[in-house]
């Protein structure tokens, strides 16, 4: 609480504002009650002193009227009276009729009769002094026959009009007015009837007694009301019937009264024969108080009176009776101020005391308390008394308070620290911006990752700061926009932002709106996550899953192919077999012998199908030999220069002293075939085709371009390159160009290269291809180089055996590994390595033909028959088994099929050596398995034919086994 | 042929013998006198006393039955009520202005003299200017010359009926009814406002506006028997001489008045005697002439109530002023003054 200044406490002090409330009530009250004093107020029924005073004068004025009226009637009631006796008189009566009579008969007037008649109305004006002007009797002939003045006698009568009304039959009295040398006059008739000598009225009128007197004279002659007519302003008249002014009171002559608008307006309406009182406005804007009264003179006459008086005359003791009164109250009321004062300064002095107490307190002093003086109010005493517990209560309260307050904050300064730890210790960045855009807050993990200090952030824009400048603007506007409410708030969002020592981070932030009380918006409070590596790994992760998928498709599909190859080969051991021996029965120049050589021809076709097929899945014929390249390029491209388009040239560049290669020479030659085939038909007629060899070493970056799934080690490869300008491939054509079976030529298998893979992946090797579409096509492949050495220096090739395992377990593999071993047959070259034994000369061997396959078995028994051989034959392990123990003096020879169901070939194998040990095992099988073959048939006497084999083959096998059978 | 003439003879004796009605006040030859019917107001002063002093008028019953006819006065609470009967019912009526001209438009009526010269008064309570009417309820009977003269005073200050409560009543309702606070003002003519200023300090007569009574006879019967209108005027002089020539008289009409008053109306309220003899002197027996109405070039008789009830719609919109003319040229009362001795204006012989 702020003490209020020092004015405006003195205005709104309690004495203050009693004095003004007082004051104004009072003046309110005082003013109220005077003005309904002195106007009333109708609606209470309250009659206020002005009304009263307009209805006293209006009373007065109806009184004077009144009174007016009734002298003036009393008056003329004299008057007629006086006539009345007069022409009533019998004597008058009598002489008057006589009198006519007379003047009738006689030439000479009556003087005597006359004198008596006149002398009686002489008399009558004596007896009323000032009444009359004249009195005369008058003939119907308008002839005055007496008068009070004897010099009117034999006259004519001048009021003619008049004499006519009073003549009227039966109108006994008439009062009239006429003008008369300026001034108006008033006549009052009466008729004389004669009567007959009983006295009855005979109905004849032979004269009427006129009279004629002043108005003026008989209105001053009456008495006046004080202070109505006599005062200056106010005004009285009697008006005639015609609205002429017959007399006034002040006295206005009648043309100075037709200028004035107040005898004016009362002279119109005291001729409407009304009575009325009324408060009138006249032209001039004076505003007057008027009664008029009529006063009937007969059936349709009569005379008006006005009586008026000036309103504000009429007022005035009241207008100063009211200022008397006003000025009476403002002084009560001001000295009931004073004494209202006074009191108020008794009952607002403690309070002020009091406050000024509280004042103290509010200020800090909680020791103030409040002292109650002598002749303080009660109420006052027991409010300090009051004041002072609460003042101590508020200040042992306020202790405790500082003490809670001093523990509160040292709380909430521990847990502010706590919550910045918290915020430091949070791994993910903690950044809030205000709606201008700028940090407001940021976390240690923040300022860490951005590369400034906190307090260096802090106030910094976001946006210009810490976004790339491609995305400043759009972020800002979208900013804007929610800071405007305008936009709904992305919860998760992910951007790159700008780092200070980190270069360009991915963020992924989580975002909520802060607003305050009102619901405004205040800014936006982000966590933000640095994802970059773990995004970077995700993308690793699913290029791994990609190749792993694609690993698992191309084994999926190598075994298919090894699958098919095995069945074909089992097949083309069927057809191959036949077809041979049949060309074996016929004769050498019988005409079927070149449709069975076509056959034959045929059948080897689809043996090297099948064994590229066999070479993608990785399971092809594997003969590791130390292979001269540039010779073995060298030999087939010229081989394939016949299959050149028209226009077309191929060059060869071998690179001079390369190293001798551990390869298999079949498969590198397949490897050759198939990529210059390709170019040759990429490049079409008219282009160039080069292909190069070379080594050179390489390191993992290089070999990460390698199309293979695995990648070598870094080291020295010998490389195959084959280059051509033709039409190039686009990147999904590149892309698939190894998958089996994909080809763009109308007449390719789209094995070739699939082969090629196969093939480079077993050895170990890189392919690298460049391409695009019209820039040719460049591939290049890679054998790991397996050591010193150059085919140039000894210019021969060098075949070595090679005792390394390159293919994968198999159930050859284990078989081969609980057998010690055995020789490798080649299908068309045999190598005589193993100890045969000579067969017996003249009983033929017999060999034990184990296979599954019914028409191999039937082929074999047939070609062995051929070679004169006995024979027996198995359809699976168990009855070969079952076979040899039976027979097993007598089996010289077991040729075993390696894959079969229920025991593989390599199981029975190791049953038939567990009979008899020595026996001679030729295994066989559709895969390519001579590395295999060759352990097994080099450690245990065991040999191995590839499927599908001739008799050649067969023989050579059993020679190397049996080189002594019989034919 | 002697068949048909007898037939002929029976349908016009019978023709005959049927009575013509009494809408002509004539003498039946059965001998059995007609009634001379006038209506008279017993509840408005003075015309209840001169209509009282006429039925006991010896003189006249004497010279009616003289000519066959009985004399029978109908009383009536206003002249209004006696309109649509002048001529049939009624031979004479005395009633004031406004009657007086609708029955002169209406039917053939003459004018024998006046009955009254008075004013109609606005009478008030705690009012003292007309101009304070405005907004308060002011009881009038509707049509009568009472009414004109409310318009009149309204007019006079600026107002007009719709500036006012205008609550239609009978006379002799308006003093209990201002009494009663019931209304604000009325107007009316004597005696109801000297009732109210008698008995109420604080009423006050805020406007007089001067109206008249009149004695009419039927125009059928002045020309069907010109005597009898003529014995009903002699009759009219002979009651205000006689009124006038005594105050012992005047009291003797004033209980007669009275009577009838309460036959009328039992629960009205009773002027005092002096009241109804100060009235009866102030507005017919002092006033000069009376009744003989003095006609005064320049001031034709009732034509500014004529054009007031034609503005009201209480005559129709085509009467014309100069049948109220004809019916004031009627000369029977100069005829009678004429002759006082042959109507016996200065004898009296009133019988209770």
């Amino acid at each position: 609480m702020n003490a209020p200044r020092k004015g405006k406490r003195r205005l709104q002090g309690i004495r203050d504002r009693i004095i003004a409330y007082f004051g104004v009530l009072s003046l309110l009250g005082g003013g109220s009650l005077l003005l309904v004093l002195v106007y009333g107020a109708p609606w209470l029924g309250i009659e206020g002193i002005h009304g009263l005073k307009q209805a006293e004068i209006v009373r007065t004025l109806e009184n004077a009227a009144d009174l007016k009226r009734q002298s003036i009637l009393t008056w003329l009631a004299s008057r007629r009276s006086e006539l009345a006796v007069v022409a009533n008189s019998s004597d008058f009566v009598e002489k008057a009729a006589a009198l006519l009579k007379e003047e009738a008969t006689r030439a000479v007037p009556p003087q005597e009769r006359a004198r008596f008649l006149s002398q009686h109305l002489l008399t009558l004006k004596r007896t009323s002094p000032d009444t009359y002007d004249s009195l005369a009797l008058v003939t119907q002939t308008r002839k005055i026959i007496a008068a009070s003045d004897p010099d009117q006698v034999g006259g004519s009568y001048r009021y003619g009009d008049f004499l006519d009304t009073a003549f009227t039959v039966g109108a006994t009295e008439q009062i009239g007015t006429a003008w008369a040398e300026g001034h108006p006059v008033i006549l009052i008739s009466r008729q004389v009837v004669t009567r007959d000598r009983a006295g009855r009225e005979t109905g004849e009128v032979p004269a009427v007694l006129v009279g004629v007197t002043r108005p003026q004279q008989s209105l001053e002659a009456l008495a006046l009301l004080p202070g109505i007519a006599d005062a200056a302003g106010n005004q009285m008249i009697l008006v005639g019937a015609q609205g002429e002014l017959l007399a006034s009171v002040p006295e206005r002559r009648p043309g100075e009264a037709a200028h004035d608008p107040l005898m004016t307006r009362l002279s119109q309406q005291a001729m409407t024969m009304t009575e009325s009182s009324r408060l009138e406005t006249l032209e001039d804007g004076r505003r007057i108080l008027a009664a008029y009264r009529f006063v009937p003179l007969g059936a349709a006459q009569g005379w008006g009176i006005a009586v008026a008086i000036d309103q504000e005359k009429a007022f005035a003791p009241l207008v100063s009776t009211k200022t008397r009164a006003a000025l009476f109250g403002l002084g009560m009321i001001a000295i009931a101020l004073l004494l209202v004062s006074w009191g108020g300064e008794r009952v607002a002095g403690p309070i002020r005391e009091l406050r000024n107490t509280v004042l103290a307190l509010e200020q800090g002093d909680l020791s103030a308390r409040s002292v109650a003086k002598r002749g303080v109010p009660q109420e006052i005493v027991d409010l300090a008394a009051t004041f002072n517990s609460m003042a101590r209560r508020i200040e042992d309260s306020h202790q405790e308070l500082e003490r809670k307050v001093a523990e509160r904050t040292k709380e909430l300064r521990h847990e502010k620290e706590n919550a910045r730890r918290y915020l430091d210790l949070a791994g993910a960045m903690l950044v809030l911006l205000g709606s201008d855009g700028c940090i407001g807050m940021i976390n240690r993990a923040g300022a860490q990752l951005l590369g400034a200090s906190e307090g260096e952030l802090l106030g910094v824009n976001w946006f210009d700061n810490f976004l790339p400048p491609d995305q400043q603007q759009g972020v800002r506007e979208v900013f804007d926009s929610l800071m405007r409410g305008e936009q709904q708030l992305l919860e998760f969002y992910e951007n790159h932002i700008l780092t200070r020592d980190k270069g360009e981070r991915l963020i992924s932030w989580h975002n909520i709106l802060l607003r305050d009380e009102e619901g405004n918006i205040q800014g936006v409070l982000s966590s933000g996550e640095d994802i970059t590596l773990k995004r970077q790994a995700e993308l690793e992760r699913g290029e791994l899953e990609r190749q792993l998928l694609h690993t698992q498709k191309l084994e999926s599909l190598g075994v298919l192919a090894g699958g098919i190859a095995h069945d074909f080969n089992n097949l083309l051991m069927a057809i191959g077999g036949n077809v041979e021996l049949v060309r074996h029965v016929l004769e050498q120049d019988s005409p079927a012998i070149k449709y069975l050589e076509n056959a034959h021809q045929a059948t080897k076709r689809a043996g090297d199908l099948t064994r590229q097929m066999l070479a993608y899945s990785g399971k092809g014929g594997y003969s590791v030999k130390l292979v001269d390249l540039n010779r073995l390029v060298g030999e087939n491209v010229d081989l394939m220069k016949a299959s050149l388009r028209k226009g077309a040239t191929v060059a060869v560049q071998l690179q001079q002293g390369l190293p001798l290669l551990e390869a298999d020479p079949g498969q590198m030659q397949q490897v050759i075939v198939n990529l210059v085939t390709n170019a040759i038909e990429a490049a079409g007629e008219g282009r160039a085709i080069t292909v190069t060899t070379g080594v050179a070493s390489l390191g993992a970056t290089q070999l990460a371009k390698s199309r293979l799934e695995q990648k070598p080690q870094p080291g020295t490869f010998l490389s195959i390159e084959v280059a051509d300008n033709g039409c190039g491939m686009d990147r999904a054509t590149s892309e698939r160009m190894f998958d089996p079976f994909f080809s763009t030529k109308f007449t390719g298998r789209g094995l070739g290269l699939s082969a090629v893979q196969g093939i480079v992946r077993g050895h170990g090797g890189a392919i690298f291809v460049e391409s695009g579409p019209g820039a040719g096509t460049r591939v290049k492949v890679l054998f790991p180089a397996s050591g010193p050495g150059s085919a140039a220096s000894t210019g021969d090739m060098v075949q070595a055996e090679q005792g390394r395992p390159v293919a994968r377990e198999t159930v050859l593999e284990r078989a081969l590994a609980k057998q010690g071993g055995g020789k490798e047959i080649p299908s068309t070259e045999v190598a005589a390595s193993a100890v045969a034994e000579e067969p017996d000369a003249e009983v033929p061997e017999m060999v034990l033909i184990v296979d599954d396959e019914e028409m191999v078995r039937m082929v074999c028994r047939a070609m062995l028959r051929g070679l004169g051989y006995r024979t027996m034959v198995a359809s699976d392990g168990p009855e070969a088994v079952a076979l040899f123990r039976e027979h097993a003096a007598e089996i010289g020879v077991v040729i075993m099929d390696l894959s079969m169901p229920q025991m593989d070939g390599m199981t029975a194998a190791e049953h038939l050596r567990s009979i008899r040990p020595d026996v001679r095992i030729v295994l066989s099988s559709g895969f390519s398995a001579a590395e295999e073959a060759r352990r097994l048939s080099g450690h245990q006497g065991a040999q191995f034919i590839q499927k599908p084999y001739d008799l050649v083959s067969l023989k050579k096998v059993l020679g190397q086994v049996d080189p002594g059978p019989a034919r | 042929m002697q068949f048909i003439l007898r037939w002929h003879i029976l349908i016009l004796f019978l023709l005959v013998l049927i009575p013509l009605g009494r809408a002509h006040a004539a003498p039946l030859p059965s001998g059995r006198p007609t009634v001379i019917e006038v209506g008279v107001q017993p509840l408005g002063y003075p015309a209840a006393m001169i209509g009282t002093v006429l039925g006991h008028d010896a003189i006249l019953r004497r010279e009616l039955a003289a000519s066959g006819y009985s004399l029978k006065l109908v009383p009536f609470r206003k002249g209004n009520d006696m309109v649509d009967l002048i001529g049939t019912s009624l031979s004479a009526a005395i009633v004031g202005d406004m009657p007086a001209i609708r029955m002169a438009i209406r039917s053939d009526v003459c004018m024998v003299g006046l009955t009254k010269k008075t004013f109609t008064s606005v009478v008030a309570r705690n009012i003292s200017l007309l101009a304070q009417l405005k907004r308060k309820r002011v009881g009038y009977p509707e049509g009568s010359s009472a009414h004109h003269t409310l318009l009149q005073a309204l007019a006079s200050v600026g107002l007009t009926e719709q500036d006012v409560r205008l609550v239609p009543m009978d006379i002799d309702a308006m003093p209990p009814s201002i009494e009663a606070g019931d209304v604000d003002a009325f107007v009316a003519w004597e005696p109801a406002p000297t009732l109210t200023l008698v008995k109420n300090t604080e009423a006050r007569v805020l406007f007089r506006g001067a109206s008249s009574d009149f004695f009419l006879v039927s125009g059928s019967l002045v020309r069907r028997d010109p005597q009898a209108a003529l014995s009903l005027s002699a009759a009219l002089v002979r009651a205000l001489n006689w009124l006038r020539q005594s105050n012992a008289n005047l009291q003797q009409a004033a209980l007669w008045a009275a009577k009838d008053a309460e036959s009328l109306n039992p629960r009205l309220q009773k002027l005092p005697q002096t009241h109804v003899i100060e009235i009866t002197r102030r507005e017919i027996l002092d006033v000069p002439a009376a009744p003989v109405i003095v006609r005064l070039s320049g001031h034709p008789p009732l034509k500014e109530e004529f054009y007031f009830l034609k503005k009201l719609g209480k005559i129709p919109a085509g009467a014309d002023y100069q049948r109220v003319e004809r019916a004031f040229a009627y000369d029977g009362l100069q005829q009678v003054l004429k002759s006082p001795q042959r109507y016996r204006l200065g004898e009296f012989e009133y019988r209770p």
